[in-house]
């Protein structure tokens, strides 16, 4: 999938708030994440992903932590409490953007 | 050594979108850790560590690509960077506007709300006439010192990429030398003095055009004056170098780009202009 059309311009930020969601992760991870639960669809790539990281981070809406792993300093992502309000405003959106283009599919199909 | 070399490819790429210190250095560092952990992911996997790593670094693709990408998603993430022109050029361009209306207006109003300037003419000649050079001073440098430091935060931070940062620097170098105050001091008792605010640069063509299209051409003094004007009080001249010309050291310098034949005849190309306009119409005409 072509991920450089403007329909998908909010759609990494709101995958890295949707897994930060659940458990907190490293940019190598989250990266990798998005490929395998994506199945490969959305290949935004690092070029995309660790800038809209450091946004999300600069606005407050993630905190993070370094840690070092076998030689290596991991940088780990997590929620704040702003980041929580704003995915759920953005799954919210999304939602109601999802249900009403599939009630126009369904006119549609009626007519 | 690879690493190394990588990195210097990276940082080059990012100087030409436009990116660089901490927001470059931050992404230098999450890239190579990426790298490292791709590498030992393969290494886990079986693979041999140099073929392991130099999948890894084309695994995350061509220097250039991620480097215009991230540029893009930084522009993106602010609001200078999603609106290119109304904050190169609306935005300058009001303050600028706001600026020179409140140094225009606000002392005036204020001299004429508590003093009476006829009889100060008179009884205060000496203290009158240096506030009216300091006001001259103020109107006519004080909004391109602002402009300069509006450019330099720019630069500094280049919100939206190369293009922000060239609109931007067009719209200052274009409005704010454009008017000049110039106030002749009495010399033949109170009252012989007088005060003008001239239009210059693009300004001055667009006012003197619009006037000599109504026919009143003879009011404001034919085109050429603007050279003239330009010739007799050499500070607009002066402005406009600066600007551009720092501008486009800038861009040499930062982007990688620096030629010295081509940045430099730029550059000399762009001084024998302005030395033309200013000059060469002051002695033919």
């Amino acid at each position: 999938m072509k991920t450089k059309e403007h329909l998908l311009d909010g759609v990494p930020e709101l995958l890295i708030l949707r897994l930060l969601a659940h458990e907190e992760m490293y940019g190598y991870q989250l990266v990798s994440e998005i490929h395998r639960r994506s199945r490969g669809a959305f290949e935004f790539g690092e070029g995309c992903i660790y800038p809209v990281l450091h946004r999300l981070v600069e606005q407050r809406m993630l905190l993070e932590r370094q840690q070092e792993v076998s030689g290596r300093t991991r940088r780990y992502y997590r929620l704040s409490t702003a980041g929580t309000k704003r995915l759920a405003k953005l799954e919210s959106t999304w939602q109601r953007v999802s249900e009403t283009i599939a009630a126009c599919g369904l006119e549609v199909r009626h007519a | 050594m690879r690493e190394a070399l990588m990195i210097s490819e990276w940082r080059a790429a990012l100087r030409r979108q436009g990116v660089w210190g901490p927001r470059a250095k931050r992404l230098l560092g999450e890239w190579t850790e990426h790298v490292r952990e791709d590498t030992a992911q393969r290494v886990e996997k079986g693979a041999a560590p140099e073929v392991a790593q130099e999948s890894a670094w084309e695994a995350l693709g061509n220097p250039e690509a991620l480097a215009k990408k991230a540029g893009r998603e930084l522009a993106r993430g602010s609001w200078l960077g999603r609106h290119l022109w109304l904050g190169g050029l609306v935005l300058p361009g009001l303050a600028w506007l706001a600026l020179i209306c409140a140094i225009s207006l606000l002392p005036a109003w204020v001299a004429s709300r508590f003093w009476d300037i006829e009889i100060l003419e008179r009884t205060h000649p000496t203290a009158l006439h240096a506030s009216l050079r300091c006001w001259q001073v103020i109107f006519n440098w004080l909004p391109w010192l602002v402009a300069v430091a509006w450019l330099a935060r720019t630069a500094v931070r280049m919100p939206g990429g190369w293009r922000l940062f060239w609109i931007t620097s067009i719209t200052l170098t274009t409005f704010v030398p454009s008017v000049w105050m110039v106030i002749q001091m009495p010399q033949h008792g109170p009252g012989s003095g007088s005060l003008n605010i001239m239009m210059l640069g693009i300004f001055g063509i667009i006012v003197n055009t619009v006037f000599h299209v109504l026919g009143y051409g003879a009011v404001v003094g034919p085109w050429w004056m603007w050279f003239r004007q330009t010739a007799a009080h050499p500070g607009p001249l002066v402005q406009t170098a600066v600007m551009a010309l720092g501008a486009l050291a800038f861009y040499a310098r930062m982007s990688g780009r620096f030629r010295w034949p081509a940045t430099g005849a730029a550059m000399v190309a762009l001084l024998l202009i302005l030395a033309f306009v200013c000059g060469v119409p002051t002695f033919v005409l």
